[in-house]
């Protein structure tokens, strides 16, 4: 990739949870880039680590219990308009490390360069306040805009989500509008000071399948009327399929496999990513085919296994998978998998390709 | 089709306050409104529709959890809603109900062994150490350790928690089950572990399954048939093969349209039919056609005439002015 188009870098980021039962390891030597102009899916199911990693990027680990032990979330130095703080050379030349950042520093880049949609729309909407006035605080906050323009500037994002009669629904309350409208205006929020980057952690989750359909569609048209690139988190590896150009699967808190969105679906490098895909029905299926689920159960983050995270429900685990984590080796142009069958000495496994 | 269920005229209305709760007056809240289906033995019929429409009403009004405002339950050619609570108790045990949320549906105080047990102390179905086998026996049928029924629901992960309520469920030997959401609330990869065992419990059991879900392809997937409801009325009923294919109601259409599937070729292309808004208030659904609103053919007549579910054929049928 240019080195001049990456706009994140999330290197070596160890995030930890110290509880009475032990250590968590929520997210463990993750490792990430996201181009600009760009939208990256990450896929994973419950605790495999994709809100801790976002929630570490944003600085917003809770402190204790949390702790982000290790690496670095390289951004964009002339985005952030922080040129003291870049790297002089060296590969992450012109980026600046976020988890270096005082909290004040960190302040601006929230909201203003990296906003985030969250889940559950009520959670991050204030009940008593109405969505004119959230919708223009945070322009107002950074200096974007006097009150009167961030005013015209949040009637003109809520059209844009589309929103109908945006003027009146301005001084409404989160309560008057419902599920999918609230994530249309935390997308609008997120918008409203152009950041550079938007992640949105499962938006559509809660929502009904028609609604979500409305989200995604929304999301597609502005990814390509908007500058900003998208993080998409999900557990399901359909709804990322339409919109990300990568995708990046995690399991136990590190990357399994990376790969532009073809790729990934047609060749999948991993054997849990093949799992994933032949464990759900398709909806333009023509014969009705026993599925094939992945055994076992989700990992124990609180005791991780020795050696590759998978290989307790892995069908081709070999004895070295019990031993040793297999390091994310290239298989392809940009495509990464960590998975002892690309070794050369491995037994061949059709689908498989071997590199050395 | 050996009729096993026979649902007629079902309605089942909730009486709620609206404008909040020192509101003075009640609204009747119809949550399920006017429903008719059959269930032959042996089948699988899905119930689809988005959330709110009245798939969890009906399902817990056939298994004895609400009494209906209107209608009749006839379940082996017994009407369910007239018997003596005696003689209803008996065939109740015939029909048991699977939950969708496998952390709130089993009591956390109980330990897995008597959560199992409970329904046949409740009969009081044999000796004590009979019921004990029998509960082991059931473990065992649901792929849990039986040596494990001393442990309590927090030991165990989320599917593991369903295959408890799923023996559970097992342990009256019924014939019939209501599955609602039964793997919604589960990891992916866990999903399919799940289906394949109700699959297999069909197969063994002989067992007659109602399945609620909101994932059509995987309604699709386990049913012979699918009912589409929408506000609490059925508008489209059809072999689950063919609505996929041909579907005639334009909330079918719009439905299908909406799952994504897991494939960028396939996905990048499609062209979706994306409804406008919200589902309205079930307190207050519009005239005629409960769906005009978010219609995207609807014509003046929708407003004003609702219309019949019409027979289009070898049990297709479809509830729309303009359909076919
Ligand atoms: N006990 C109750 N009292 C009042 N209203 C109720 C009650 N149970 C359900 N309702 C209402 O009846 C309607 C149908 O609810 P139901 O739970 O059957 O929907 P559903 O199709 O199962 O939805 P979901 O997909 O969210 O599970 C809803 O508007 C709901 O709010
Ligand atoms: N505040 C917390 N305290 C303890 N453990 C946590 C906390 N937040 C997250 N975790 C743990 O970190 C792991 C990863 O969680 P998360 O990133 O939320 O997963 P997901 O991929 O579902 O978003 C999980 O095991 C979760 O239980
Ligand atoms: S490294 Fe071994 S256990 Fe892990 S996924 Fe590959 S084959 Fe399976
Ligand atoms: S009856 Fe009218 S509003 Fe209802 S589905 Fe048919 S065309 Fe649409
Ligand atoms: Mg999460
Ligand atoms: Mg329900």
């Amino acid at each position: 990739m240019d080195e001049n188009n990456v706009l994140m870098r999330i290197q070596g980021l160890t995030t930890n949870f110290h509880t009475y039962a032990g250590v968590v390891h929520a997210v463990d030597d993750m490792t990430l880039t996201v181009p600009k102009d760009s939208v990256v899916g990450i896929v994973g199911e419950s605790g495999s680590g994709k809100s801790v990693t976002m929630m570490s990027v944003m600085r917003l680990i809770p402190n204790p219990p949390g702790r982000i032990e290790g690496g670095h979330v390289w951004f964009d130095g002339a985005a952030l308009g922080m040129p003291d703080r870049m790297e002089k050379d060296g590969p992450n030349k012109g980026m600046v490390d976020l988890l270096s950042l005082s909290a004040e520093s960190m302040m601006k880049v929230r909201g203003r360069h990296i906003a985030m949609i969250f889940q559950d729309p009520m959670v991050s909407l204030n009940p008593v306040l109405t969505i004119g006035l959230q919708l223009t605080e945070s322009m107002v906050v950074h200096g974007l805009a006097t009150k009167e323009g961030a005013w015209k500037r949040a009637v003109d994002m809520l059209a844009l989500v589309g929103i109908p009669k945006p003027e009146e629904r301005m001084r409404d309350y989160p309560h008057q509008y419902s599920g999918g409208m609230r994530q249309r205006v935390m997308i609008a929020m997120a918008l409203s000071c152009s950041p550079e980057l938007v992640i949105a952690d499962e938006p559509t989750t809660s929502l009904d399948v028609t609604v979500q359909a409305q989200i995604l569609e929304l999301m597609k048209e502005l990814k390509a009327k908007l500058k900003s690139s998208i993080i998409i988190i999900s557990h399901d590896l359909s709804i990322v399929a339409g919109i990300a150009d990568k995708v990046v699967v995690m399991y136990a808190g590190r990357i399994l496999e990376e790969a532009d969105v073809y790729d990934l679906y047609e060749k999948p490098g991993h054997p849990y990513t093949v799992g994933l895909m032949k464990s759900v029905p398709r909806l333009d299926a023509e014969n009705r085919e026993r599925l094939v689920p992945i055994e076992g159960s989700p990992p124990d983050l609180l005791s991780p296994s020795v050696g590759c995270k998978f290989a307790p429900r892995c069908k081709y685990a070999m004895n070295i998978c019990r031993e040793q984590e297999p390091p994310l080796v290239t298989v392809g142009e940009g495509h990464r998998a960590r998975c002892f069958l690309h070794h050369p000495t491995a037994p061949a496994v059709p689908g498989f390709v071997k590199v050395e | 089709m050996d009729t096993i269920l026979k649902v007629e005229h079902l309605k089942k209305y909730f009486a709620v306050n609206v404008g909040g709760p020192f509101a003075r007056h009640k609204a009747s809240l119809k949550a399920v409104d006017d429903v008719s289906f059959e269930v032959g033995r042996g089948e699988t019929v899905g119930l689809v529709g988005e959330t709110g429409c009245g798939k969890t009403t009906v399902g817990r009004t056939i298994v004895g959890l609400y009494a209906p405002t209107a209608g009749t339950i006839t379940y082996c050619d017994e009407n369910l809603c007239a018997l003596t609570r005696e003689a209803m108790r008996k065939v109740r045990s015939k029909l048991q109900m699977i939950f969708q949320d496998p952390y709130a549906s089993l009591n956390p105080r109980m330990t897995v062994g008597s959560i199992v047990e409970e329904p046949m102390d409740i009969f009081s179905i044999g000796t004590m150490a009979e019921r004990r086998e029998r509960v082991q026996e059931l473990l065992r049928t649901v792929g849990l350790d039986p040596e494990h029924t001393n442990r309590f629901p927090h030991e165990f992960s989320g599917g593991q928690r369903q295959r408890i309520g799923i023996a559970r469920a097992l342990a009256m030997n019924p014939e019939f089950i209501v599955a609602d959401e039964p793997i919604s609330a589960l990891d992916v990869s866990i999903q399919a572990q799940i289906v394949n065992m109700l699959e297999d419990l069909q197969q063994n059991l002989g067992l007659t399954y109602l399945f609620i879900a909101h994932d059509l392809a995987m309604v699709k997937h386990i049913s012979d048939r699918v009912i589409v409801l929408y506000l609490g009325k059925i508008v489209e009923v059809d072999e689950s093969k063919d609505i996929y294919k041909h579907p005639l109601h334009p909330y079918t259409k719009a439905l299908l349209s909406a799952v994504p599937i897991p494939d960028p070729r396939v996905e990048m292309q499609r062209q979706r039919i994306v409804l406008k808004g919200d589902l309205p208030s079930p307190v207050n659904p519009p005239s005629g056609c409960h769906f005009r609103t978010r219609c995207p053919i609807a014509q003046p007549i929708c407003a004003e005439k609702q219309p019949e579910l019409r027979d289009m054929g070898s049990g297709h049928v479809v509830a729309c002015h303009f359909a076919g």
